[in-house]
């Protein structure tokens, strides 16, 4: 009995000795096999994943801290085929819901050949997804007898959540702001000249799927945050006067720019027509081209007797004239053989230059131009910036043009018509870069829209650039002078009760594409700045080819003084003379 | 070694039972490895997918944090505002409208500063246990040990 035990038991010993000798051999084996690093490293690629994380773009707000660029969260709608239950449901219900097509849904189901995943929707609304969502739980939830093969069911349908561009303050600054595409990329104005900094940098990490080898995920910084130096809620009242003056005045087009002319700092530029950036896929209905983005930098045009502050800034610094030298005007001068009248045709007989300025003679600024002599107005006109980009930082701004003696289009005659501002192509920022420098006792900023960056967590603020002193502190408080007492003098429409301001208005001829001008269609504009003691605003205004009026002293000037009007309120600048009896105290 | 020799020439069973008592004690301190492994591996395993669970509710709470912000955006949009602020009957005051006060000391509002005081996120937050393999930890408390050891009272 014994005996016969025994041979079975060392048998079984026998069998389990050799399973688990040979278990422990099988390892050694397969472990120096040569198809062992080949294994290991098949192995490895399922304890990893290669993933990129991309990091939240980077907010926009106005100088006073309100969101004008946002993330909001929007989901891309796509099958799990594999666990797909009824193709017939998923493709009716996501037909339905998100207006696709049945056909092209249920025949990629049911024939996926070799495809796991199908997107069928990006972008989808958080509402679209909870209706989703619900009728997919719905679904799931039903009593037991309706568990048949052909059940309706939604399963198989992945939600997957990212971020798109929301700008809440909908068309308000979208000329400054532009906007972002599916795509990512920033086109336009803030969003495209900082896309780097907005976007942030993506890393491409290995994640472990094994959980014995968890980590941390790396901390990837959101994208830079961007302060501008945008107020809104002037933006807003800039905006609203904007598009009331093109409805009054009947004009196609127009701009209005706001800039502080100590720091240069930008604090509305509104453009008319825009569009609701939430809303890119509108573009073209409101674009003819991308120069009509945002008007204010990049739709050069020939601004008109508002360029006459430049001229006579550079007659006055150069010592060409004071504003005393008298002036006989007889209604047309000669210049370059071509004889070139004032803009009512008419001769205003003795004036000083402070008339010129008040009555915007062309045949005096022509003169003055003359005595100033090529060589130096130019290169005043140079040293103002013009016909050169600003660089200001918003994508798309353009050059200008001013031709110079040595261009193959340059004709003498170009001096005389340059002193009022035709013949010369310049952007609604440079002229208000220009005018900083007059306001600024001579110091001209560079306009700018980025207030700071906040990166990490540290706000980095810009400071206040400038870029030369194209006239003397001495010929700025003199144009000041000469500019305030000709808007007094002549009872512009551009005035503010209780408010000193300096400004000129501008009337420009647009060239018809034969090259000759029509004196029926204007570009009218006004540029201005105030208090004149102490300025705190330059303004900028542009109405393309008003009909109300041809001229700007009727149609920018007053609006002008509404902007101003607002200004002084949301800027909390008291009138003069309470200013300045505060000041003396 | 005589010893030895004698015990197994006398009694056989008892080399028995001495060979079957060293194999369940060797029995038992592998069954104790392989428990403290299994039990260190299942916890690390556990706690692995809870840091996968947080990394993931990390994620989300970013997200809905930043479409929160956005949302709080649309509600205190100017368009918005204005609506609520006309409802409530206030209306925009003109120049003529205000009265200037002096306040000693008043300093106009400066642009906002968004700088936040906050831990640097480039740094590791996850402590070293759900990092550390066992042999790992052994060598850090043998240091350990042997450092506070050496401290002297």
């Amino acid at each position: 009995m014994n005996y016969e035990y025994s041979w079975r038991v060392k048998l079984v010993i026998g069998v389990f000795a050799i399973v688990g000798l040979a278990i422990p051999a099988q390892i050694l084996r397969i472990q120096n096999s040569p198809e062992a690093d080949k294994i290991l490293d098949q192995s490895n690629n399922y304890n990893w994943e290669v993933r990129t994380l991309y990091p939240a773009r980077g907010l926009i707000y106005d100088r006073n801290g309100r969101l004008l660029a946002g993330n909001e969260i929007v989901y891309e709608v796509g099958v799990d085929i594999s666990r797909v239950a009824n193709p017939h449901t998923v493709a009716l219900t996501l037909s339905v819901t998100l207006d696709l097509d049945y056909n092209d849904i249920y025949n990629t189901l049911t024939n996926p050949e070799g495809q796991l995943y199908l997107v069928v929707d990006d972008f989808v609304p958080p509402g679209k997804v909870e209706e989703l969502k619900q009728l997919q739980d719905e679904l799931e939830n039903q009593p037991s007898d309706w568990r048949a093969a052909d059940r309706p069911s939604l399963e198989g349908l992945v939600f997957r959540p990212h971020f798109q561009r929301s700008y809440p303050e909908k068309s308000l600054g979208s000329n400054i702001l532009g906007f972002v595409m599916h795509d990512g990329h920033g086109y336009f104005g803030v969003e495209a000249k900082y896309d780097e900094q907005l976007a942030g940098i993506p890393v491409t990490t290995l994640v472990p799927t094994d959980p014995n080898r968890a980590e941390d995920l790396p901390r990837i910084p959101d994208g830079a945050t961007l302060i501008l130096t945008i107020d809104r809620d002037i933006q807003a009242a800039v905006e609203e006067i904007l598009d009331r003056s093109l409805l009054e005045h009947g004009a196609e087009a127009g701009s209005i720019v706001v800039m502080d002319p100590k720091t240069g700092e930008v604090l509305a530029m509104a453009s008319a027509p825009r569009f609701d950036p939430n809303q890119y896929w509108t573009y073209d209905d409101h674009f003819n081209n991308a120069s009509e983005f945002n008007r204010a930098i990049s739709l050069p045009y020939e601004p008109g007797s508002v360029f006459k502050i430049l001229t006579m800034s550079g007659a006055l610094d150069s010592g060409t004239v004071t504003p005393s030298t008298p002036f006989l005007d007889t209604g047309v001068f000669l210049i370059g053989g071509v004889p070139v009248y004032n803009w009512d045709d008419a001769a205003w007989g003795y004036q000083d230059m402070t008339g010129c300025m008040q009555h915007s003679l062309n045949v005096c600024l022509a003169w003055v131009a003359s005595q100033l002599g090529p060589q130096k107005f130019y290169s005043y006109a140079r040293a103002f910036g013009i016909g050169n980009p600003t660089g200001i930082d918003l994508a798309g701004e353009a050059g200008g043009r001013l031709k110079v003696p040595g261009d193959a289009d340059w004709y003498p005659v170009d001096l005389g018509t340059n002193a009022f501002g035709q013949g010369v192509a310049v952007t609604p920022i440079q002229m208000v870069m220009a005018a900083s420098a007059i306001a600024n006792d001579g110091r001209m900023a560079a306009p700018h829209v980025l207030y700071g960056m906040v990166q990490n967590g540290r706000q980095y603020n810009s400071p206040p650039r400038y870029l030369g002193t194209p006239i003397s502190e001495a010929t700025a408080h003199t144009m000041n002078e000469m500019l305030a007492n000709s808007l007094e003098n002549e009872s512009s429409q551009a005035l503010v009760t209780g408010y000193r301001l300096a400004g000129k208005t501008g009337t420009a001829q647009i060239p018809l594409p034969t090259g000759y001008y029509t004196n029926s269609i204007t570009n009218t504009s006004f540029i201005g700045w105030g208090p004149v003691d102490d300025p705190r605003f330059v303004v900028y205004v542009w109405l393309e080819r008003p009909t109300s009026s041809i001229w700007g002293s009727e149609v920018a000037a007053p609006v002008f003084a509404q902007v101003v009007e607002k200004l002084v309120v949301l800027m909390g600048i008291p009138p003069d003379s309470v200013r300045q009896a505060l000041a003396g105290q | 070694m005589d010893f030895v020799r004698n015990i197994t020439q006398k009694t056989p069973w008892k080399t028995q039972q001495q060979l079957f008592g060293f194999v369940l004690v060797v029995l038992v301190f592998a069954a104790m490895i392989a428990g403290i492994y299994l039990n260190v591996t299942s916890r690390a395993a556990v706690l692995g997918r809870e840091i996968q669970d947080l990394e993931a509710q990390i994620t989300e709470a970013k997200r809905a944090n930043a479409d929160l912000t956005n949302q709080l955006g649309v509600l205190l949009s100017y368009q918005s505002m204005a609506a609520r602020a006309e409802a409530m009957g206030f209306t925009l005051a003109a120049p003529e409208d205000i009265e200037y006060v002096t306040i000693p000391g008043y300093a106009a509002a400066e642009p906002v500063d968004l700088s936040e005081d906050r831990p640097n996120d480039q740094k590791n937050t996850l402590p070293d246990a759900y990092t550390q393999s066992l042999w790992e930890w052994f060598e850090v408390q043998l240091v350990t040990s042997g450092l506070s050891g050496g401290g002297g009272q």
